[in-house]
Parts: C-alpha cells; structure tokens; sequence
C-alpha cells in the first residue's frame, strides 16, 4: 500500500450537489496516510488529538497528560499499520451506522464482540473486496432472524413474507452501499481504490482467508437483541 | 405528456426503491440492468430523465454516460447519478460529463423524488 496525496474536497461541487462535506475520520486518515513514512511523534501526535481513536489504541482509559508518549509507545510496539487500520475502521464504522439508519431506520448499537461466541449467529455473509492502493475486504456477518427484518425494513414488507432471495439480494445491496461509501472515503483519503461486486453466501462457516501481512478488526453492533458482526480484512504491501 | 425516467442500475433492490419513490408520480418508469441495456433502451425510448449506477456488470455507469453524451439525440438528457461511489474523483468525473444530479447511496427516498421532480419541472418549463 502507498500513500498519494489526498484529493481536497472542492465546495464549488459539494454545494452544487448537495453533498456532504469529508468527514473529520476521513480528514485524520488522510493526515495520517500522509505522515506515515515519517517520524513517529509526528504520527502520534495526530492520533493523540483524537480521544476516541486513542482509546481504541490504547484499549482503555487516556492519560491526562502524556497521551502523545503513551501512544508513541504503543505505535512502537504494534507498528503504523495496525493504527492505520483503526484509523480506517472508524469511516467504515460510520458507514454502516449511517446505511441501517437511512435505508431501513434501524439504529445500530456498537457492542464489544467476545472471543469465539458470535460465531454461532451467523446465517448470511457478504463480503466485498477493494484494490488499489488499499487491498482488503470487507465482510457483514448476521443471523436470519436479523436479515429478514433488515430486508422488510427496506422494503417495506412484513418479514415473513420476503424470500431468501430478498434477503440475500438486500443483504448484497446494503454491503454495496456500506463498502462503497467506504471505498469512496479512502479514495479521498488518497489510497485510490476499487470496488468488486458484492456476493452473499449462507451457512457457510465464516473463515477469513489468511493473509501473512494482513490485519483483521471485527466489530460489533446489536439492535433490538440481534447482532451484526462487520469485519475488516486489510494487506499491505511489502 | 407522461415523462418517462429510465432506471440504470444492476441491483433488483434499488430499481424496487426507485419504483417506490416515484409511486404516484405521474411518470413512466423503464429499467435496465447494466450501462449497455441502458444505451439501447435510452436509444430506443428517448427518455426525459436517466437515473444512472456507476459500478455495473457489462458497461459501467461513466462509460454509457459518456456514450450518451456523443449520441446527437440523447447529448443532452438529464441524467442523475444514484451511486455508492461518492469520491471528489467521482463526482468531478461526472460533473465533466454534464450530469444534473449526484445522490450518493445509502439515498433518502424522499431526495431522490425531490431531485426528480425538480428535473422533469425544469424540463416541463423549456
């Protein structure tokens, strides 16, 4: 993966398309992509400024003061892949949030996922993959029950009356729209990339391939009781 | 005259919302499912309005709009994109290409009929 200088959002544009400006997450990916070859403090001064994403690296409570050292340390031990991954986790995260919320008024709850016990949810499994200058896929885990309210929620049914092929063809368009608005947000960020074509699978055991360099992040998110799983699967080049 | 939109997208599920949005808009709705479907029906059906994918199997959404643009009878249709592919490198492409409209997916129902009723207004008046 190399980095290109981010694309600056033009207003003339925006404003006549009524679009949304780049988000703050995507501006921070995009300092970040820029300042990865460079000196870590630079790197850790960056993440430090924002409360959120240093608490995701540092796993816990943020220092009062120190942050900046604390987080140094840590890019030290883990290396700036790993952050650019978190950094990259939270657009994806938005997207996802933002898609249920616009498309089927659900509203999505972060949960922390525990090790090994979602595995048992899972009924459907999209998955997308993006290349370029960014190489990974993207995958939606989640359980039937999940699936046919998300599908009658789109589009306006009862849930007992969609078929598996509504669940599936949503299920497929839903992760079209998540991974698309992430794939648009790294292109902004300056890693250039391209998206394939959704593909849906059911009951199939969920194993994601193994790659060497890869980095993999699941995250979770209930609502009314169900849970969806997303996981990103990202490589970079050698 | 009962104007009639043409629907350019791979996705059975977006083509059903789209139907949706526009019940009971007095408009006649043709679907096609990748950019080289969509050049022969817009060839064939002269639509007022094209509301256009980008990522499709076959023909993708820039390719058939820049075709359209060197068709003498279709040069000037509107067109809106309705895509997941909402990067400044995306939207500029399309802005080059004279397009009226870019909603980026996940879309409200309600803007993309707002943004298609202003188009067929517009049209109505020149």
């Amino acid at each position: 993966m190399t980095s290109h200088a981010p694309k600056p959002a033009n207003p003339v544009l925006l404003s006549k398309y009524a679009m949304e400006p780049t988000s703050e997450s995507v501006s921070r990916l995009a300092a970040l992509i820029a300042v990865r070859g460079g000196e870590l403090d630079q790197i850790a001064k960056l993440i430090a400024a924002d409360r959120a994403l240093t608490e995701r690296l540092l796993e816990g409570d943020v220092p009062a003061t120190g942050a900046a050292d604390e987080v140094e340390r840590q890019i030290f031990r883990l290396g700036v892949e790993p952050i650019l991954v978190l950094a990259m986790s939270e657009p994806l995260i938005n997207a996802v949030r933002r898609t249920f919320d616009t498309m089927a008024g659900i509203t999505l709850v972060p949960v922390e996922v525990g090790k090994g016990s979602e595995s048992a949810i899972e009924r459907f499994t999209s998955s997308l993959s993006i290349t370029g200058r960014a190489n990974g896929r993207v995958y939606l885990r989640l359980g039937e029950d999940f699936c046919r309210t998300l599908a009658a929620q789109v589009l306006g049914m009862e849930g007992a009356a969609a078929t598996t092929e509504d669940l599936r063809d949503v299920l497929a368009e839903m992760s079209n729209m998540i991974v698309g608005s992430f794939q648009s947000n790294l292109c902004d960020a300056g890693l250039t990339c391209k998206l394939s074509v959704p593909e849906v699978v059911a009951d199939a055991v969920f194993a994601p391939p193994k790659v060497p360099r890869g980095r993999h992040r699941v995250f979770g998110f209930r609502h009314d009781g169900m849970l969806l799983l997303v996981d990103i699967l990202v490589e970079f080049a050698g | 005259m009962t104007p009639k939109i043409l629907t350019v997208d791979d996705s059975r599920i977006v083509r059903m919302l789209i139907s949706r949005a526009l019940q009971g808009c007095d408009c006649q709705i043709v679907e096609a499912t990748n950019g080289e479907e969509g050049l022969a029906a817009a060839l064939r059906e002269n639509p007022d309005l094209i509301l256009l994918d980008v990522t499709m199997p076959v023909m993708d959404g820039f390719e058939l709009l820049a075709r359209l643009r060197q068709e003498a009878t279709l040069a000037k249709v509107p067109v809106i994109m309705l895509t997941a592919e909402s990067s400044q490198e995306s939207v500029a492409k399309a802005d080059g290409l004279g397009v009226s409209g870019y909603i980026a997916k996940p879309f409200k129902e309600e803007v993309l009929r707002d943004r298609i009723n202003g188009i067929i207004a517009l049209n109505a008046k020149s």
